[in-house]
This record gives structure tokens, sequence and C-alpha cells, in this order.
């Protein structure tokens, strides 16, 4: 029993990891909480299942078809509403991330309808049994392709000349700028990425899920209180911070019970901002005035 | 300074669109004896149960379409308005009020959800108007002793019950474990299952709850397979349905699911694909009994799918109010008067005939599913 709660745990982690890495880039790079981060994770699941289920595209495309769209989709929020308010105050800002997110759960309902869709699992074998202990291949396959995905994510951020400007505007926008990097291109690039981790965290959650146009609120509330714990202003923090509040929640449904699943999260989050308030990873933030 | 009554502004301008908006569509009175009988109906029409809401939405409108190309009644046509009330109680209030006050509806049909309509039933009491619930099944919705409530469904205590009963002495399992929502609808089927079984000298090997909207059903599943189970009786809605179904077999666990009317939606086959075989459920609507074959078949014709449980009762809750308009005219407590004696109704979830609490049903029939989506009654305690 104690390993499938892992695995589940680990699995459910990982996605809130992957949503929370958008809630960081996006902080990171711009002092900014985006709201609709839940809604992007849903549209990658819409996406996906358009691809994989109604045009019938093999299980792979379907996926990259889906973070692309996901990315142009990120990029197309930055140019419609962010952009033309780079100078606006950031409560304006903050307003037009929770009213992006309100369309595209209009959008989504206009477009696919308001029922619950299935996606089919990923592959034809639904369970591996291992020592006596039954694993759902889905879990397996989620918490593999986050791996992949933050190590790809990892090396571009580290290593290539693109990740490097994005790493320096999101250290200090104003001597990013003043190094002749262009800000608006890195920041459009951060929450395209941010979009695209969202949409793919969407598309590998869809078969335990399903899909339906409200699915990302809740994830994108608790993908939210997983970038608070492991520190908003630290991009891997999100990583910890998600797959602690994933494992948290399953432990707590398998011992003590289901009832307080997601009561778990709310209490972790207000013992953390009260004795850990810039996250685990976190260095007190310093104002500069 | 100048931003904020830039902010002022925009409030006014906002309030006084709504203020606008509000005006300019409250129009007929249906009250007066011309123009359009106004009906107001609510369901879910988005959220996780909105296909409820759009199979009662849909049972309604057809019905009423034919009623309007016949000339509707003495001439006057019906004009039906549906709210979504997205599942959660207080938009269920709030659409009936909007129902009530704004469209002037003379009597409420609706909604498909026990605890949406245990909110929205104290309104329409206050406001006396007549209330047809459709497939909510708590039996604390006729119990409470409202003299302006009638409910389609049979109560969720006695549909409970039959599965109970069903699963202990029919199928003869034994090791019964029960698995519900943490809702009005679930606790109510929860426990009259778990009374019925006690009644009949079993006790079940676990009683499990989950949130509406859980997605993860391994630590519950867990300890049903440690109790070794052999039957699990699930009281909630498909969506939620589906993933469990699906679960239970990704866990290896080898236990019939035996559910109740909130399975009875071919959504739930579809979700659940393979793994909806040979579920069960306790519902008092089948598309395939013989008597009903003209409505289900006017149904395919005009949506191209079966009717489901929750449409079937919108349907029979569209016929009741035709029927009493027809009798009495509109006025609503003739209405409701006439529609607490209706005695030997033929509705398409059964013969209906209201009790004193205003229940209309007391049908039940164990559904079986099979491996292509079709349905036949495993058994009928009547027969």
């Amino acid at each position: 029993m104690f390993i499938q709660q892992l695995i589940a745990g680990l699995a459910m982690g990982s996605i809130y990891a992957l949503v929370a890495m958008g809630f960081t880039l996006i902080f990171k790079s711009m002092k900014l909480v985006n709201f609709a981060q839940g809604d992007l994770f849903m549209m990658g699941a819409m996406f996906g299942y358009t691809f994989y289920s109604i045009v019938g595209l093999p299980l792979v495309l379907s996926i990259i078809g889906g973070m692309v769209l996901s990315f142009l989709l990120g990029a197309l929020f930055e140019r419609l509403a962010l952009n033309p308010l780079k100078n606006a105050p950031e409560m304006s800002l903050l307003l037009v991330t929770v009213a992006t997110g309100i369309l595209l759960q209009n959008l989504a309902k206009l477009i696919w309808g308001p029922d619950t869709l299935p996606f089919d699992t990923f592959s034809e074998v639904q369970t591996v049994t291992l020592g006596g202990v039954s694993i759902r291949t889905q879990d397996i396959v989620i918490v593999v392709v986050t791996i992949l995905a933050v190590s790809i994510f990892h090396y571009f951020f580290q290593y290539t000349q693109f990740g490097k400007a994005l790493r320096a505007t999101s250290m200090d926008r104003q001597t990013a700028s003043a190094m002749g990097i262009n800000v608006r291109v890195m920041i459009l690039l951060a929450i395209a990425i941010s979009s695209t981790f969202g949409g793919l965290a969407g598309m590998l959650i869809a078969p335990v899920y399903f899909v339906y146009p409200t699915m990302g609120v809740m994830i994108g509330l608790k993908a939210f209180i997983a970038s608070v714990i492991g520190g908003l202003n630290h991009i891997y923090g999100a990583l910890i911070g998600g797959l602690f509040l994933g494992l948290m929640e399953t432990f707590v449904s398998g011992y003590i019970s289901s009832a307080y699943k997601d009561i778990v999260a709310f209490v972790i989050l207000i013992v953390v901002l009260r004795f850990l308030p810039s996250g685990i990873l976190g260095k007190k933030a310093i104002n500069k005035v | 300074m100048k931003s904020k009554l830039k902010f002022l502004n925009g409030i006014l301008l906002l309030s006084l669109l709504l203020i606008l908006t509000a005006c300019s569509t409250s129009e007929g009175d249906a009250a007066s004896s011309e123009g359009p009988i106004i009906l107001g109906a609510y369901g879910p029409l988005s959220g996780d149960t909105a296909q409820y809401g759009e199979s009662m939405k849909k049972n309604m409108e057809m019905y009423f379409e034919e009623v309007n190309s016949n000339g509707g009644i003495d001439g006057r046509k019906i004009q039906l308005i549906v709210e979504d009330d997205e599942g959660k109680p207080d938009k269920g209030i709030n659409a009936v009020k909007k129902l009530i006050e704004k469209d002037k509806a003379i009597a409420i049909l609706g909604g498909p959800l026990s605890n949406v309509n245990l909110a929205t039933m104290i309104e329409t009491q206050k406001s006396k108007i007549p209330h047809i619930s459709t497939s909510g099944g708590n039996a604390k919705i006729t119990e409470s002793g409202n003299p302006y409530i009638l409910r389609v469904v049979t109560k969720d205590n006695a549909i409970a019950s039959a599965v109970a009963e069903y699963t202990a002495n029919e199928a003869d399992y034994k090791k019964i474990g029960i698995l519900y929502s943490a809702d009005e609808y679930g606790k109510g089927g929860g426990e009259a299952a778990e009374a019925k079984l006690k009644e009949l000298g079993i006790e079940p090997v676990g009683m499990e709850v989950f949130n509406p909207g859980d997605k993860d059903y391994t630590p519950q599943l867990m300890k049903f397979k440690e109790a070794d189970a052999d039957a699990i009786i699930f009281w909630g809605f498909y969506v939620d349905g589906a993933i469990l179904v699906k679960q239970i077999k990704e866990l290896g666990i080898d236990a019939q699911l035996i559910g109740g009317t909130g399975l009875n939606n071919p959504k739930f086959t579809e979700l659940a694909g393979e793994a909806s075989e040979g579920v069960l459920f306790g519902s008092p609507f089948i598309a395939t009994s013989p008597d009903i074959q003209d409505y289900v078949k006017k149904y395919e014709d005009k949506y191209g799918q079966l009717p489901d449980m929750t449409g079937a009762t919108g349907y029979d809750a569209a016929q009741l109010i035709v029927a009493a308009l027809k009798e009495v005219g509109t006025d609503k407590e003739k209405i409701n008067e006439w529609l607490h004696n209706v005695k030997d109704f033929n509705g398409v979830t059964g013969v209906l005939t209201a009790t004193e609490q205003g229940d209309l049903n007391d049908s039940v029939k164990i559904i079986e599913i099979h491996q292509d989506g079709s349905q036949t009654i495993a058994w009928d305690p009547n027969n």
C-alpha cells in the first residue's frame, strides 16, 4: 500500500510541479503571479484531446502539437493581454491574468462544450505489477515525462544563449536591458514556456482526470500554493513544492482520511507563510528602495 | 487621484449597464391571461455534472415544442426559461429567484441534483410556487414537509435499499463495501444502503467517503482490497463513477461495482470505456422498456442518442405540468393541489401517483451495462 501511495503522490506532485514552474518562471521574469496558469493547463489538455481523439493523430505527435499550440497561446497571451499593459500598475496586470483565465474557461466551453471528455490512457497496458504491487502505468508516464521535460528545460536555461539571456532578465530587467538583451522578447519567451509546461501537465493528467473546461481551477490554485511553498522566487522551488504537496495529499488521504485531502494544501500554505515566508528554497526578499 | 476617479466611473458605467440589461429582458407577465405561459427550469449546464442539466433541458424543450406546435394550452404557448445552477446550491438559489421574480415563472421544474434542490425548494416554498423536482433523490427533499415540492424520481433510500437487497440476496455477495460522495446525494444513498444491509444481517466491510470531483481513489480502494471486498456499492455521480471503475480495474481489484441513479447516464459508459462492462446500477428508468418506445424514438430522432434517467424525469415533469395547466389553468395554488393528487399518470419513468409528501414514483430496477454499452434489466423487484 505504501508503494502505491508513494507513486500516486509522486505523479500528482509532478503535475503540480510542472504547473507551478510556470508560476515561478513568470514571477521571476516580471514579478507577476499569473492566475491564468491553471486555465493554460486546461487549454493544453483540450489541444491534446483535439489532436488525439478528434483528429486521430498518434499520441506523441498529439502531445507535441498540444505543446506547440500551448506555446503559441502563451505568446498570444503576452502580446494581446500583458504587453499592452507593460506600463500599467501591477494590479492591472494581475487582474488581466484573472480575466484571461475566465475568458479561456468560457472559450473552452464554447469550443468543446461543458461536458467532461474522455481521454484514452497513453498505454494499452494500464497497470504493471511489481512484486505484488500493481502500479498505474499513467503514473509512471507522468513522472518520467516530467523528469525529461524539466531536464530539457534545465539544459536550455543553464547552457544556451537564450537561456542565459532569460536568466539575466529574471535577475535584473534593467541591467539585462542595458546589456543589449531584448527584455520584452525574453518575457514573451518566459510566458510561452510557462504555458507550454502547463499544457504538457494538462495532457499528462488528462487520462486520469478526463478533460473539461473547469479542470484547471483547483490545479491552478494548488500549483500556486506549491510554488509559494517552494519559494516563488526560485524556479526549482516549484519542483520541491509540487512534489511535497502531491505526496502530503496522498499520504493524508491514505492514512488519515480522504475527506481531509483538499485541506492539506491550505494548512501547509499557512504554516509555510508563517514560518518560511519566502518558501523552502527562498532567500529573504530584499526590497531595494 | 485621477485613476481613482476613472475606476469609480468604470464601476458606475458597469452597474448602469447591468441595470439596463436587466430591464430589457424582463418582459411578459405570466400572471396575465395573455401571451405565453412562462415556466422556469434549472439545472447544471456547466461543470462536472453538466450532462444532467443538458439532458433535462433537451427533454423539456422537446416536449414543450410538441405541445406548442399542437396549439399550446388553450391557444397560449409555453415559454420555458432554463437557468444554469452549475451544480451549486448558491447558484441554484439565484437561478430560482431570477426565474420567480424577474421572469415571473408560474412553476419551477428541476433540477437534477439533490444538494441544489434542498436549497432551492425553500425559495419556491416562500413564493408559494409549485416545484417539480426531477432527479434529485435525497429523501429529505420530500420528507421536509414542504407543501409545494413534488419529485419525479424514486427516492434514493428506496433505490439504495433495492440495490443493497439485490447485492446481498439476489447476487449473493457477502463482503460488501460502500463508497459514497460527501454530499447530500451520496450520504442519503450510502447510509440507506448500509441500513438495508444491516437489516439483512450483513455488516459492510467498509464505509468510505470521497469528495465529489476527486480523481484518485487509491486510498479507499486499497482499504476495500485489504478487506477482501467482493462487491462495492457506489453512490456518486457519473464522472466520479467512471474514474472509480477505471481505477478498480487498474488496481487489480476483483469486485463488482453496483451504483445508483448517478450512473444512469450514457456519458458514464463513454468515459469509463471497457471498464463499464458488467457494472450494475439501480434506477427507475431504462430506455429499452417496451411501453415507452414512442418517446425513446422521438428523442433519438431529434438528438441522435438514447434518453437517460435525468432527462426522462425532466420529460415527466414537463408532461405533468402541461397536464395540470390543461386541467386547472394558471392558478399556482390549483396547479399545486392538482399535482399533489395525481393518480396513475403514465410517465416514461413509471406510473406516477403522488403521495402526501409529494413523491410521485416508487419503481426501481437493477440494470446491467454490457460490453457494447447496451443495458438490460438484471432484476426487477416488482416482478
